[in-house]
């Protein structure tokens, strides 16, 4: 069996690949231009560096041979969502790669095409433009399996080097033996797996049957998890591709990309100082979060720092919906922080709060040193407003304590250990009890 | 000359003003807009020379436009019915560079995306050429030409691929500068064939060639073809002699019509006693750049014209000229993979080569001096067969396959004289142009 792979990864640009039309979801037809709607006369504009020097990392990281000089080529087809009738689409610039044991063909950029619905007939050209970068492997997978966790990896590198929208398009082409087959357009990984364990199951039968494969290309239904023929391939399409004449060819050899150190490497390294699989793992989701535990971890346990990461920092950044390249927090801010906590200077509580107003952007409220009078006060009251979880905790259901602790804390601000808490909440509702 | 015999035809007195005179004032615009509005209606009917014509009142220096350089909120058909109800969105960069100064009195006609060297095949009636009703006006750029040589307008912005601006100047008797590629955006002009494609001035005389000239070259962020060049006035010095101090190379082995013949010989005698060195060299691997044109072209332009599928834009296919459909299939066919290598290809190398042959010619000289057109106008019912009439380019053509900069003055009616210049050097492209202007 032989199994390969296009991947198509949305690079994490502002702008398009050839105006200055904003990438953002917005309403139907409203970030176009002349050039991404391919209006008579429109010209391209000179193609998106940040866009090149995103492809141009990847190209790198997945251990290829770089080319020089890149031509924008124009593939021609019909299709009602490609305003031109071609597609910009750049020669490889980067060939004969290698990753997780998968030869990569080569990888190439190129714009994206809009949104048709043929059941509304509408068009939407929002996406007219996008710039995407494909990564074509040899056909070097054996199953389905192997290719899910290609796509996991990749995507997993991708977010460590802090490039595209980790957003994936994916086509593939599978082999039992005789004709090659092809299923475009699968919008998810488990998709890739599920549309090929339903091939080679397809395949399987007609082959048993015997009746012949026809090389054809097919369409992935996520709804039903099955693929319906699209088109055969008699011939080999012809895209009929020219050097686009209006975009000079982009010499790449003198452009510098920083480069994160290799995956790998990192990977091992962290595995050397006793992590888990799944404590490596979150380390290196992001290649400056590798950076930030490595320098932290330089004055406190490995251990220590890689749970803080785990729970406190991706518990608080998952809270808020974003990753860690999104926020701008200084590094020296949090190894004083955690550094502190380390050494019984602050409290859990209190460097969770700080860490909140770090990544909030807040000024830090004074720390206030709270009496246990105090804390026994806010209890009563909590007790007071919550009358029916203090009822059903008294019945028996104890795990409403955690709730109470929480409202607890948070009248609090955090400034006062859950242990304290939860001993003098458990004293309070002991007074509650009916006799 | 010729232009007054147009102008005791259209009965239309002093419309044939200097451009000098009118850039330098004295003249009441406003009005002159209005008397140029009435020759059109007069005229127009006959000579359709304009597919729209501005409603709205304006002052300035009167510009006609190709209509196939977008001028935001008008008609933009490129001469074709496939667009004839299309309303560009936006302005070619040339035309908002031109909008402070000139009036846009109207879009010009021409043939169908600039697929013609007649000029009389616009889509929305035949253009004729106003020396001699009879003829073709040249083309591409034609109703550009015939409304500058009947005074319905006095500044024309058109566009040269192969030398679309030049041929109708010759015939009509005006002057038409096909810049040197990458001085002018062409953010905005509807494709032929890209790699060659240029917009350039069309005027009476040199002085306004070389007056709108001045607004419209620079780097443009839209086009990335074009080059950062110092903004300069072009009319300066213009009365400067140079043809002294110049050597200006003629060819052996060009095939001429006659009076062609004749007329260039005597052109060549009059520079020749005005100082000039002339050099004669051979005609030789040149004559590669008209085939070499056409592949190149059929194969752009079939790519360029996919976007017509009666999706987005325009009507159904099916209106387009046979010219265009011709163009299209052709370029089709042989950008196919089973040809390519054969045609495609083979033309990419003709450019080579062609390049290279004139890039050693124009290390000895300063100009080449060639007629505009081999034969003069012919008569619009004569049917030239398509390679006839792709064969009337073989002066017009080499200039643009290497991007050098050419221009056509008028010296007898209905002939031009094609003088090729420097890349880059318009300024003395022009200069020699002046004082060969009689």
């Amino acid at each position: 069996m032989k199994i390969g792979l296009e991947v198509h990864v949305y690079l994490n640009t502002k702008s398009k690949m050839y105006c200055s039309c904003p990438v953002t979801e917005a309403l139907p037809n409203t970030n176009i231009c002349p050039v991404c709607t391919g209006q008579p006369g429109a010209k391209p504009m000179a193609t998106n560096m940040k866009a090149v020097e995103e492809a141009l990392i990847i190209g790198k990281a997945l251990n290829c041979k770089m080319l020089d000089r890149v031509t924008t080529m124009r593939k021609h087809y019909f299709y009602p969502d490609l305003p031109n009738n071609y597609q910009r689409t750049s020669s490889p610039f980067a060939v004969g790669g290698e990753f997780m044991g998968i030869r990569i063909r080569e990888v190439h950029w190129e714009e994206d095409a809009g949104r048709y619905d043929p059941k509304k007939k509408t068009i939407d050209l929002n996406r007219s433009g996008v710039p995407l970068v494909e990564i074509v492997t040899e056909p070097d997978m054996k199953s389905p399996k192997q290719a899910k966790e290609f796509l996991l990896e990749l995507r997993h590198l991708l977010s460590y080097l802090r490039v595209g929208r980790g957003i994936f398009k994916v086509d593939t082409n599978i082999s039992l033996g005789s004709e090659r087959v092809e299923i475009k357009n699968i919008n998810s990984i488990k998709g890739v797996e599920t549309a090929l364990a339903y091939e080679i199951k397809r395949q399987t039968k007609l082959l048993n049957q015997s009746k012949k494969v026809k090389r054809e290309t097919r369409h992935f239904d996520e709804t039903t998890g099955k693929t319906v023929s699209l088109r055969e391939k008699e011939t080999v399409e012809d895209y009929r591709f020219i050097a686009d004449p209006d975009l000079p060819p982009v010499d790449i050899k003198e452009i510098r990309v920083y480069l994160p150190k290799p995956l790998e490497e990192v990977k091992k390294n962290l595995e050397g100082l006793g992590l888990k699989k799944e404590e490596t793992n979150v380390l290196t989701t992001d290649w400056k979060l590798t950076e930030l535990f490595f320098s932290l971890s330089k004055k406190l346990p490995p251990q220590f720092v890689a749970n803080w990461i785990k729970t406190e920092l991706m518990g608080e950044l998952h809270y808020r919906s974003i990753s860690f390249s999104d926020v701008e927090i200084s590094a020296n801010g949090i190894a004083q922080l955690l550094a502190d906590m380390y050494h019984g200077k602050i409290t859990r509580a209190i460097a969770k709060r700080k860490l909140r107003a770090m990544l909030d952007n807040k000024q830090e409220i004074e720390m206030r040193s709270i009496s246990k009078k105090e804390v026994t006060r806010v209890i009563r009251e909590v007790i007071e407003s919550h009358p029916k979880e203090v009822k059903k905790y008294l019945k028996g259901k104890t795990q409403l304590l955690n709730f109470l602790v929480g409202e607890t804390l948070k009248r609090l601000d955090y400034c006062v250990e859950p242990k304290e808490v939860i001993v003098l909440l458990k004293n309070e509702l002991e007074s509650y009890k009916l006799p | 000359m010729f232009l007054r015999s147009v102008v005791g035809m259209s009965k239309q007195e002093n419309i044939l003003i200097s451009s000098k005179d009118l850039v330098q004032g004295g003249v009441n615009l406003e009005k002159r807009i209005e008397k140029q509005k009435r020759i059109i209606n007069k005229l127009n009917r006959r000579l359709h020379a304009f597919i729209s014509i501005n409603e709205e009142k304006g002052e300035g220096l009167s510009l006609a436009v190709k209509d196939n350089i977008c001028v935001k909120g008008m008609r933009a058909t490129s001469s074709s019915k496939i667009l004839k109800d299309y309303v560009a969105p936006y302005d070619a960069t040339v035309v908002r560079k031109c909008r402070d100064l000139f009036y846009i009195i109207g879009k010009t006609a021409h043939d169908p995306f600039g697929a013609g060297s007649s000029g009389s095949t616009s889509d929305f009636g035949v253009t004729r050429n106003p020396i001699d009703e009879s003829r073709v006006p040249g083309g591409s750029s034609s109703g550009n030409a015939v409304a500058l040589a009947t005074g319905m307008c006095d500044f024309a912005l058109g566009t040269d691929t192969f030398g679309s601006v030049r041929a109708p100047a010759a015939f009509c008797g005006v002057v038409g500068l096909r810049p040197t590629y990458g001085l002018v955006s062409r953010y905005g002009l509807m494709d032929l064939c890209m790699s060659l494609d240029t917009i350039g001035p069309m005027a009476r005389d040199v002085y306004g060639v070389a007056y709108i000239l001045s607004f419209i070259t620079g780097l443009d962020p839209r086009d990335c073809t074009t080059v950062k060049t110092t903004k300069c006035d072009y009319t300066k010095g213009l009365d400067e002699p140079i043809l002294s101090k110049s050597t200006i190379t003629i060819f052996r082995g060009l095939e001429l019509q006659a009076e062609v013949e004749d007329a260039f010989e005597k052109e060549v005698e009059r520079i020749s006693n005005l100082g000039a060195d002339i050099r004669e060299v051979n005609f030789g691997k040149i004559k590669y750049a008209v085939p070499t044109y056409y592949l190149l072209m059929f194969s752009e332009f079939s790519s360029a014209m996919q976007k017509f599928d009666g999706v987005l834009f325009g009507e159904k296919r099916a209106v387009l000229s046979e010219e265009v459909k011709r163009r299209i299939l052709l370029g089709t066919y042989i950008t196919l993979k089973e040809h390519k290598d054969k045609w495609y290809s083979l033309a990419l190398n003709g450019k080579r080569v062609v390049e290279k042959e004139l890039s050693k010619i124009m290390n000895k000289t300063d100009f080449i001096l060639t007629p505009t057109m081999p034969v003069l106008p012919w008569k619009l019912e004569d049917e030239l067969s398509p390679v006839e009439e792709y064969m009337s380019d073989i002066c017009t053509g080499f200039p643009a396959l290497a991007g050098l900069p050419a221009i056509s003055i008028p010296v007898r009616k209905m002939i031009g004289m094609q003088l090729v210049g420097k890349k880059f050097q318009e300024h003395s492209l022009l200069r020699a142009a002046k004082e060969m202007e009689k």
